[in-house]
């Protein structure tokens, strides 16, 4: 696989302030990588590094094989950005702003009538009447228009219905399959775990973890409800190694938090009772995120 | 350069533009209308009580308020064109850089195909123009209004007049571009470049009288201003010429590097 995005001990600082620190990292050709983190943790000064915007102060980044560079305008031509925070010229309508930058990209515009029609977006009105899902409709258009072989996305369905989360969803879904490139940083978990095939999750500055979304969520938390034929004492599963909580609402039901890859020892345990019903389910994305920030110290993940 | 960028840089100033321009316009023939009534009053007695200090603080000139160029010097060109011009240049220049950066509409800009330097020099050369539009806006409405009230004065004096007022005011805004294209808050250069302006302003009034301010004259930017020697006589020193055409250079030199070289978030 061709690296669309490689950051290798990407670090920046502003003056003693961390930014980023030491941050590795590789999205490949046609993959839709997921950034997560809180506020403050570094995703936007990552993507302004990525970008060109912010000097690394050291480390390098690579991004469709160029070094980034502050001055990287022919790489920029490649790459669509919706920012996290929309900013655009509030005087202007919403059609001079994608002439204006249609013009710097050479007239192309080429995806631009259609995300105005899938978006039901009207450019005709100027930005400072415009609410902030119209505001977010204009940016994605904007950064989608030109059809760019990467995707740099910061919170893309940011104030929109959810009718308009499905078409971000369904467009990016598209652009993938046309062989595009996205980096997607979001706080909004369920949209990461739909539209991510590997996440990378930062903390103060710092990756914590990168990995597929599948092997987080299958190696990490998992809900297990049992009711028993008979009574069982709750040391059945509490004392299964792995097991973070453990709890019996009734003599004859068990519900367990297990953590980890290993399902032996739980199968051995409930294997020594009749059991009449079983329901396991992973946890969500947004329970292994809490869990690498709940105790201020990740308990687990793989950093690469 | 960018010519998309510029045509944008410039639609965008088009409400400031309009209304720079008419004010110059307005305030140009209102003076030019103005001048044969004081022309023909019996002042000159009592302006020439005055110190001349006091004449070179508002003219700043010590020719006769009775001439064309005097009268305009002293009502208009020496300083409340100057002030207007500095006005309009510094405003152009935050808006340029620091008022973008901080409004975060710069994001957008720098997410574009389009190089720092280009960008810089695009923000340059819509300047001048900018500044070149406002000037033409004072000099074209003197010059018809003076052959409208029947006013002898020199075309080519005028026109002289307009390029060392498009020098000093690009001396004036490139201060300014320079400021902004380092800062990120969009009230900080305003600031900078006016307390200096003031500062200029303030040691060229003191020069006259005190020695210490008399030395530091080199390095002020009044000292090169003289509308009324330039409307009425049409001498412009060489030195006028290098520094402001120098510090105007320098200057603008200075933003497009700076702002190639840093940081914007």
């Amino acid at each position: 696989m061709t690296a669309v995005i490689e950051c290798s001990g990407l670090t920046k600082f502003y003056g003693k302030n961390r930014g980023i620190s030491d941050l590795t990292l590789s999205v490949d050709k046609g993959e839709t990588f997921g950034f997560l983190g809180p506020n403050g943790a570094g995703k936007t000064t990552t993507i302004r590094c990525l970008l060109g915007m912010l000097k690394a102060s050291s480390g390098e980044a690579r991004v469709l094989g160029e070094r980034v560079t502050l001055d990287g305008a022919k790489l920029r031509k490649r790459i669509g950005y919706v920012a996290g925070e929309v900013h655009l010229y509030d005087r202007e309508t919403g059609q001079w702003h994608l002439d204006y930058v249609a013009g710097f990209r050479g007239g192309k515009r080429l995806l631009e009538k259609e995300l105005i029609e899938r978006f039901e977006y009207d450019p005709s009105r100027k930005v400072k009447e415009l609410s902030k899902g119209n505001k977010q409709k204009l940016a994605l258009i904007i950064g989608m228009a030109h059809d760019p072989g990467l995707l740099v996305l910061d919170e893309p369905t940011s104030g929109l219905d959810p009718l308009n989360q499905q078409t971000v969803f369904e467009v990016v879904e598209e652009r993938v399959r046309a062989g595009a490139t996205v980096f997607l940083s979001s706080h909004i978990l369920t949209e990461v775990e739909r539209l991510c095939e590997r996440v990378a999750i930062v903390r103060e500055g710092t990756l914590v973890a990168e990995e597929s979304v599948a092997g987080l969520l299958s190696r990490r938390m998992r809900d297990v409800e049992v009711t028993f034929g008979e009574e069982v004492p709750l040391s059945l599963l509490s004392e299964i190694p792995g097991v973070k909580t453990a709890e019996q609402p009734s003599p004859t039901m068990l519900r367990a938090t297990i953590k980890g890859g290993d399902m032996n020892a739980l199968l051995a345990a409930l294997a020594s009772h009749p059991v009449r019903d079983l329901q396991i389910t992973h946890a969500s994305l947004e329970d292994v995120f809490m869990e690498f920030y709940r105790d201020g110290e990740p308990e687990g993940g793989e950093q690469s | 350069m960018s010519w998309h960028l510029l045509k944008a840089t410039l639609y965008q100033r088009r409400t400031a533009l309009l209304w720079y321009s008419i004010s110059l316009i307005s305030y140009s023939v209102m003076i030019v209308w103005y001048y044969p009534i004081i022309a023909k009053t019996d002042l000159k007695g009592m302006l020439d009580a005055f110190p001349p200090e006091m004449i070179k603080f508002f003219a700043g000139s010590d020719v006769s308020l009775f001439t064309f160029g005097g009268f305009l010097a002293t009502e208009y060109t020496g300083f409340i064109w100057v002030l207007i011009m500095a006005a309009a240049g510094i405003t152009f220049a935050t808006k340029s850089y620091s008022s973008e950066i901080s409004a975060g509409t710069m994001e957008l800009l720098l997410a574009q195909p389009i190089s720092r330097q280009a960008l810089a020099v695009t923000r340059s050369v819509a300047l001048t123009i900018y500044l070149g539009v406002l000037v033409l806006a004072t000099v074209v409405p003197i010059q018809i209004t003076a052959i409208a009230m029947d006013i002898k004065y020199s075309v080519s004096h005028v026109w002289l007049f307009a390029g060392v007022g498009l020098l000093m005011s690009l001396a004036i805004s490139g201060v300014g571009m320079l400021a902004a294209a380092a800062s990120r808050e969009s009230g900080k250069p305003a600031g900078i470049v006016g307390g200096l302006l003031g500062a200029m302003w303030v040691l060229n009034f003191l020069a006259g009288s005190a020695k210490w301010a008399e030395a530091l004259e080199p390095v002020n930017l009044f000292k090169y201003w003289d509308s009324a020697v330039i409307l009425d006589k049409g001498i412009v020193a060489a030195s006028t010429w290098w520094v402001l055409g120098g510090v105007a250079l320098a200057t603008l030199v200075g933003s497009v590097i700076v702002f190639s070289r840093r940081d914007v978030a």
